[in-house]
Order: structure tokens, then C-alpha cells, then sequence
């Protein structure tokens, strides 16, 4: 059921967000709209006069930003490396979950259910209980992050193997397809739009996780000097800290895109070669 | 018939697994010896909740007021944006696609923001259910409307109805299976944003009930507080697929897309 939904943004995404509009509109939109959202900020503290620990003004967000610029460097560091180890993590397992559960049926029964009603938990919500059990360290963050990252992924993979048509894995059979063959040539490069679309959101949600799993309990990365910001009512730096997440969001989502794209294509290529011979 | 059947298979389904789980898990306690505040035995738990039922059921109420409020607002802007986004053209070129990416964005970062605006009240945590919840649910309502095709608009239109007529009578109903699981997503991201708020700063809720239980190595409390956050949203999605199911019998959207 959610797995329709996120298909739907996928769809909207190529349908407004590059199909119909173009890719270079694509990256001009969002450029114009942060100028837009810029200026009105900018015109709203200096109209209305809002005290610096409420509202600060663009300008001293940016100084902010270049003035810790080493700090908040190191904090993205530490949060990006989380973020990119859970994501790792969930892929290397998620995956080979989603094609051992799609290709055997009562496995399937037993465990889609579970699968499907952890979908609809907050699983965020569960960090105290890492950081109560594990402490301060990386490993509460970690686990958060796969955690979050990893049921989207295997349900993707599930959802993309049951997509391959009944006369696809027949003919793949007839010429002599079997278990790797099958999985390789077949299943891999049928799954892989579905992956790559769960992977482009499950890379966005490695950052949200990390940066949650930090809010909780952690005396490292983005998460923690937000908070000790806003703690301080130094609202400027958390401004500056809130840029640097969109950004290292953005980064991590950008870079999903081109991984997922690139895999993509090589996959179909190879699908491809393997049909002709 | 068929319908209750499954129903009833689905219920004991749920409940041998639950049945299994509480075995596991008090078999585990009692075999291995681990601190009851890391994870305390079923029966602590079960302690937690019964002794304290009032406790849990008013700080439950808080967080459950803060997730429905965040939704309610987050549908209402997102069901506003969504009609103005396939009748205007203009607006759908400028807007849709900065939601699309926008959806995408960490939008929790801001939490410590609304604390620090709106202090330790329900409003930071119903903005930053509302806010998270929002886009996804005006994805899927646009994605909806726009599965309204020319031959459906004519078909209507061959009834004689008019535009008014044609978007309430026709168009809201094409659009419904795909808003619906928008919704389903939306409660889930508005939890997150209620309790996330919570833990940020609170002094009632469920959420803040898990962080300082947790705090103070309160396991049965940290527990029960978890597990009645979950079976409350659980409880949330089931509630939209019911409402699904009653608005949509009948019908072959009723059967998936």
C-alpha cells in the first residue's frame, strides 16, 4: 500500500519535476525559489524588527556560517558518515532480504505483514531506547539510521521482483535460466527502478534519521550542535546549522540520484546483452 | 463473508505473533539476567501500564490531540494547494515541482528552531507534525487528480454536469485511493513530528514520558510508553484503511489502482 503512494511521488517527481518542465528548469526552480525565500526573510526582519534570538537576519546566518565554518565542517562530517554507514548498511542487507523474501513464497506470508505494519511506526521514536542501551557512541546512531533506511528498501526489492510478468520468468526459464542466472539477469535488472527510486528516498532519510538519533542522545555531529544552539538561544548558529543540513541532505540526495542512475543504466545494458545472446 | 474471513485470519495472525513476541521476549528475560532497565520482563511492563493505566491514557492523549491536529492542518493545506495546483496552471509550473523537492528535504532540523519560538506548548510539535506530513499528502492528491482522464470529464460532462459538478461528484472520487495513502503516510511522518517535538521539549506526552523514563533507567515506563506510541499509530493507518475500505466498496479503485 505505501509502496503505491511513494510510486506516485516518483511518478509526480519525472511526470512535473523533469519530465515536463526540463532538467535545467529543474535545478533554475529551486535556485530561484531559496533567492525568493532569501529576500523575503531578509525583508521580514528588517520590516518588522525581529529581536536576533527569534528571527536573524539572513546576512548574519551566512556570517555565522563562515565563522564556524570549521566546526560545522567537522559536524557534517561526523553526520554524513553515519548517515552514509546506515545507508550502506540497509542496502547490503535490505536487498538480498527483499530477493530471499520475493523468491520464497511462504517466507513471503509469513514476514510481509511485519514488514508492512513496521512501514506505518515511527521508528525514530525508538532512539531513546538505543541511546538508554547503547550510550553516547555511534552505535545508537547507526542503528537508527539502518533502522529507518532499511524496510523501504526491502520492500522496494519485493515489490519490483513481483512486477516481472509471469511470461518474462517463463521464457527466462525455457532458455535455461536458473537460481543465479535468474536472479541476475532477470530479477536484478527488473527490481532495480523500484531500488533505485527506494534508494533516492532512503538516502534522504539516512540524514533525517542521523540527525534525530543526534537530537536524542549524542555529543557529536549537526544533531548535537543544533542543539546545543538552540540551548545557548544562539539562533543564529542553529540557522547556520539548519543550512548545513538541507545542504548535506541535498548532497546525500543528489549523489543517490547519480548512483542509482548510473546502476540503472549498467543493469539494463547488461539486461539487454543478455536478452540478444 | 469473504471480507470477515480474512478479517478474522488476519486477527489471529496478529495475535499468535504477539503471543510469539511476549514468549521470546519474556524467555529471554528470565534466561539471560539482563537489567530490567535495559529490557525489563513482559510482566514489569504489563505492571507499568495497568498501575499507571491514567497516567498513560492522559499523556497518550496529549500526543494522539498533537499528531490528529498536525494532520488536520497538513490535509487541509494540502487538499487547498493540491485543487489550486491542478486548476492553475501557472501555479502548477511555479509550485508542484519545488514540493516535489521539497518533500525531500530534512524538514526535522527545524525542530529546535520551534521550541525555542514556541517553547515546551503543543503548537511546535502540531507545526512540526504538519509540516512533515504536509508534502507527501499533496503529492498524492495532486498525483489523484490528475488521474481524472478527458474520457472520464466527458463522460461527466455527457451527464450534464457542470465544472462545480464535475470536480465534487466526479473528480474527488478518482482522486481518492491515491489521497488515502497519502493520508496513510501523512500519519505516520505527523507521529514522528509530534513525538520529535516532544522529546526537543515537553513536559506531557507520550514522547516526553519515553525520554525521561529512559533517562532515569525506568524500564517498564519506557516500554509501556513505546509500546502504546506504536499501537496508537498502528491503530491511526488501520483507521485510514478501514476508511478506505468503506469508501471505496464497491468500486475497482476499492481493488488497488
Amino acid at each position: 500500500m505505501r509502496t503505491e503512494s511513494q510510486q506516485a511521488a516518483s511518478e509526480a517527481g519525472r511526470q512535473f519535476g523533469s519530465g515536463a518542465i526540463g532538467t535545467s528548469m529543474s535545478l533554475v526552480l529551486p535556485m530561484v525559489s531559496a533567492i525568493v525565500v532569501g529576500l523575503i526573510w531578509f525583508g521580514v526582519v528588517a520590516l518588522f524588527d525581529i529581536p536576533k534570538y527569534i528571527l536573524p537576519s539572513p546576512e548574519t546566518v551566512v556570517a555565522s556560517m563562515f565563522e564556524n565554518r570549521s566546526a560545522l565542517f567537522n559536524e557534517a562530517q561526523a553526520t554524513g558518515l553515519i548517515a552514509i554507514t546506515g545507508l550502506a548498511l540497509s542496502v547490503a542487507f535490505g536487498v538480498p532480504l527483499g530477493f530471499v523474501i520475493a523468491r520464497y513464497k511462504p517466507l513471503r506470508r509469513v514476514l510481509m505483514p511485519p514488514i508492512v505494519a513496521i512501514q506505518s511506526i515511527p521508528k525514530v521514536a525508538l532512539a531513546p531506547l538505543f541511546v538508554a542501551w547503547l550510550g553516547f557512541g555511534a552505535a545508537p546512531k547507526l542503528i537508527i539510521t539502518t533502522l529507518v533506511t532499511f524496510f523501504p528498501l526491502t520492500l522496494a526489492t519485493i515489490v519490483g521482483v513481483e512486477s516481472i510478468t509471469v511470461t518474462t520468468s517463463q521464457l527466462a526459464r525455457s532458455i535455461g535460466c536458473r537460481s543465479f542466472g535468474l536472479v541476475r539477469y532477470i530479477w536484478f535488472p527488473s527490481a532495480a527502478p523500484y531500488i533505485a527510486a527506494a534508494f533516492r528516498t532512503a538516502a534522504t532519510l539516512a540524514v533525517v534519521g542521523t540527525l534525530v538519533a543526534e537530537f536524542v542522545g549524542s555529543a557529536e555531529g549537526l544533531g548535537n550542535l543544533l542543539l546545543i544552539a538552540s540551548g545557548n538561544r544562539d539562533t543564529t548558529l542553529a540557522f547556520a546549522a539548519i543550512l548545513v543540513v538541507a545542504a548535506l541532505g541535498m548532497v546525500f540526495y543528489g549523489g543517490a540520484s547519480l548512483i542509482a542512475r548510473g546502476a540503472t543504466a549498467r543493469l539494463g545494458s547488461e539486461y539487454m546483452r543478455s536478452k540478444t545472446t | 463473508m469473504a471480507i470477515i474471513a480474512g478479517l478474522l485470519r488476519r486477527m489471529l495472525v496478529i495475535t499468535v505473533t504477539i503471543a510469539l513476541v511476549g514468549l521470546v521476549w519474556w524467555a529471554a528475560t528470565s534466561i539471560w539476567d539482563v537489567p530490567t532497565y535495559l529490557i525489563p520482563p513482559p510482566s514489569e511492563v504489563w505492571t507499568a501500564l495497568t498501575t499507571s493505566s491514567s497516567f498513560f491514557l492522559t499523556n497518550a492523549r496529549v500526543t494522539a490531540t498533537e499528531i490528529l491536529l498536525g494532520l488536520a492542518v497538513a490535509t487541509g493545506a494540502a487538499v487547498a494547494w493540491a485543487a489550486l495546483i491542478v486548476s492553475v496552471d501557472i501555479v502548477r509550473k511555479a509550485v508542484f515541482p519545488l514540493m516535489v523537492v521539497a518533500q525531500s528535504a530534512p524538514k526535522e532540523a527545524l525542530a529546535p528552531i520551534f521550541i525555542i519560538w514556541w517553547g515546551f506548548s503543543a503548537t511546535p510539535k502540531i507545526v512540526m507534525a504538519s509540516l512533515i506530513a504536509f508534502f507527501p499528502i499533496l503529492v498524492a492528491t495532486v498525483v489523484g487528480l490528475e488521474r481524472f482522464t478527458r474520457e472520464q470529464q466527458l463522460l461527466a460532462s455527457s451527464m450534464g454536469a457542470g465544472p462545480l459538478r464535475r470536480f465534487f461528484s466526479f473528480r474527488i472520487w478518482v482522486a481518492l485511493p491515491s489521497f488515502l495513502s497519502g493520508i496513510r503516510l501523512g500519519v505516520t511522518l505527523a507521529a514522528i513530528g509530534a513525538v520529535l517535538g516532544e522529546y526537543l521539549g515537553s513536559d506531557k506526552g507520550l514522547g516526553y514520558m519515553i525520554v525521561t523514563s529512559a533517562r532515569q533507567l525506568n524500564g517498564g515506563f519506557l516500554y509501556g510508553a513505546l509500546i502504546s506510541l506504536m499501537i496508537m499509530c498502528w491503530a491511526m493507518v488501520r483507521a485510514v484503511d478501514v476508511a478506505e475500505l468503506l469508501l471505496l466498496r464497491g468500486t475497482r479503485a476499492g481493488k488497488g489502482f
